[in-house]
């Protein structure tokens, strides 16, 4: 292999001598002489190179003037004025294309990574929950199982406030994660997802969504806490009797005021009335409810818009 | 009659032009053309052996030229122009060889009108021709780097520094491929020895 190499760049070196032999392109050329294998080889070389050189020249057949017609599509300007809006134009498929290449190869790693877990489960227990929260969110009144055993009628905008204010609430005693999907249940209209994220988004583990989620789809509020697994048992209690404490202690229902720390948790702006309030973050959770897609979903959706506009951007640059 | 230029002996009257055509005057960059068109024919004629495709391919590589000038780097514009040349009959030359049942032009074999001195006497120019004739047969006997080499430099005489810039590749390996080149064609006209004039004839 060695040798090979070493004797191909040789057979090249003995190349380029003889070709600048024959061209008289030797530095110190007078002074040099050729070896005696070589000097014959180099006159027959010389010779065809003579040759070659009284080739008689070719005259082109016409003239290759270019005419405007030439260097412009008709009809389509886009194609040879690329500047500005038409150069963006031209190349809008290719950037999108490779925007949404990009966004592709994020879920990709993110789902082999761990990062963006979400298999057919958890998405079921996701669905579920929502069909529960929905099925609460009924026209009217809705009676409700309070932990101290008394079923209490309430409307649906009478117990978000409690709801969302024990959830606020309960924030520095846990992970508010763990404790806003277990007041859900008295409070239908706010639905667990969104309450807990406006409360203490940071303390939302994936894992702890999953779990607790599973447990309001079935109905935890007159459950056996024995469905919560080991501390989350013990939360899961506190987390309702302070929700029965909120109803008959901490906020009467005729106080729709928010606390101040529930205010700046859901955003309120100066002015803004508590089930105004409600409403939005309602509408917000619904929001944020609309884009849950499976990820294999997101994945095909992406690859499919990716090969789409790079479809489109080779079909451009072809006819172009 | 040998014909070399040096980078230093390119007209200065290039570079007006081009800073013209840069600018979107076509009457500039014609005249460009019109400097360039024989050199830039021939040695596409030569590479693809077919009169109709060299010059279709001529008129797309001044169109490419035109649409690209914005992009050129250096003053050589001849060798910029030879460079696009040469990536066209490279596309060419593949598509050709996918398509085996193209046979190669013979109209080759007269290489269209050529720049006949005048103190020529019509047979003198015959035997050029038919001297053209045997090399352009042997030249399609050579791989593509070597023949556009062996074109460049020995038959349209441009410097090795020039080639090299056209084939954008170093002065080595300018040489490198010329020599087998001319090695390989030598072979093969002293194999072919009756298609050349008797005068020309090469022995072994």
């Amino acid at each position: 292999m060695i040798f090979r190499i070493w004797r191909n760049r040789r057979r090249e070196q003995d190349d380029e001598l003889l070709s600048a032999y024959v061209d008289r392109r030797l530095e110190g050329e007078s002074g040099i002489e050729l070896p005696e294998h070589f000097r014959a080889e180099a006159e027959g070389l010389a010779e065809t190179a003579a040759l070659l050189r009284s080739v008689e020249r070719v005259r082109a057949p016409r003239s290759f003037a270019l005419s405007p017609e030439h260097v412009r599509v008709p009809g389509s300007p886009l194609f040879t004025e690329r500047t500005g809006w038409s150069l963006a134009l031209f190349r809008a498929p290719t950037i999108a294309a490779a925007a949404a290449a990009f966004v592709l190869g994020l879920l990709v790693i993110g789902n082999l990574a761990g990062i963006l877990e979400q298999d057919s489960d958890d998405a079921f227990a996701r669905s579920t929950a929502t069909e529960a929260s929905l099925a609460a969110d009924a026209p009217g009144d809705v009676v409700v199982d309070t932990p101290g055993g008394e079923p209490s009628i309430s409307s649906p905008a009478a117990t978000a406030a409690p709801a969302a204010t024990s959830a606020a609430a309960a924030a520095p005693l846990a992970p508010a994660a763990t404790v806003a999907p277990a007041a859900a249940p008295l409070a239908p209209v706010v639905t667990a997802a969104p309450a807990a994220a406006m409360a203490a988004p940071a303390a939302a583990a994936p894992e702890d969504f999953a779990r607790l989620e599973s447990a309001e789809a079935l109905d935890m509020a007159g459950a056996d806490s024995a469905m919560l697994e080991d501390g989350q048992e013990a939360l899961g209690a506190e987390s309702i009797e302070l929700n029965a404490r909120s109803e008959s202690e901490i906020l009467p229902d005729d106080d729709l005021a928010p606390q101040p720390d529930v205010e700046t948790a859901l955003g309120a702006a100066p002015g803004q009335e508590f089930p105004e309030l409600i409403e939005t973050a309602v509408a917000a959770g619904d929001a944020d409810a609309g884009i849950e897609l499976p990820l294999w979903q997101l994945e095909l959706a992406f690859g499919l818009l990716a090969l789409a506009l790079g479809g489109a951007a080779v079909a451009i640059k072809r006819r172009r | 009659m040998t014909r070399t230029f040096n980078l230093s002996e390119l007209d200065p009257e290039d570079q007006v032009l081009i800073t013209r055509s840069r600018q979107g005057d076509l009457d500039a960059f014609n005249q460009l053309v019109v400097r360039y068109q024989d050199l830039v024919f021939s040695v596409i004629l030569r590479m693809v052996r077919n009169h109709a495709s060299a010059e279709d391919i001529t008129q797309d590589a001044f169109i490419s030229a035109f649409r690209n000038i914005g992009r050129m780097r250096g003053v050589n514009f001849r060798a910029w122009m030879l460079r696009i040349a040469r990536n066209a009959t490279y596309d060419e030359i593949r598509r050709s060889n996918r398509r085996p049942e193209d046979s190669i032009d013979e109209q080759i074999i007269t290489l269209g009108e050529t720049l006949a001195s005048d103190e020529e006497s019509p047979e003198d120019r015959a035997m050029r021709r038919d001297l053209g004739m045997s090399i352009s047969r042997g030249l399609g006997e050579l791989q593509p780097d070597q023949r556009m080499a062996v074109v460049l430099v020995d038959v349209e005489g441009l410097a090795y520094e020039e080639a090299a810039d056209a084939m954008e590749v170093s002065i080595g390996t300018v040489k490198s491929r010329l020599n087998r080149g001319r090695r390989r064609l030598r072979e093969w006209l002293v194999a072919n020895v009756e298609q050349l004039p008797p005068q020309f004839r090469l022995h072994d």
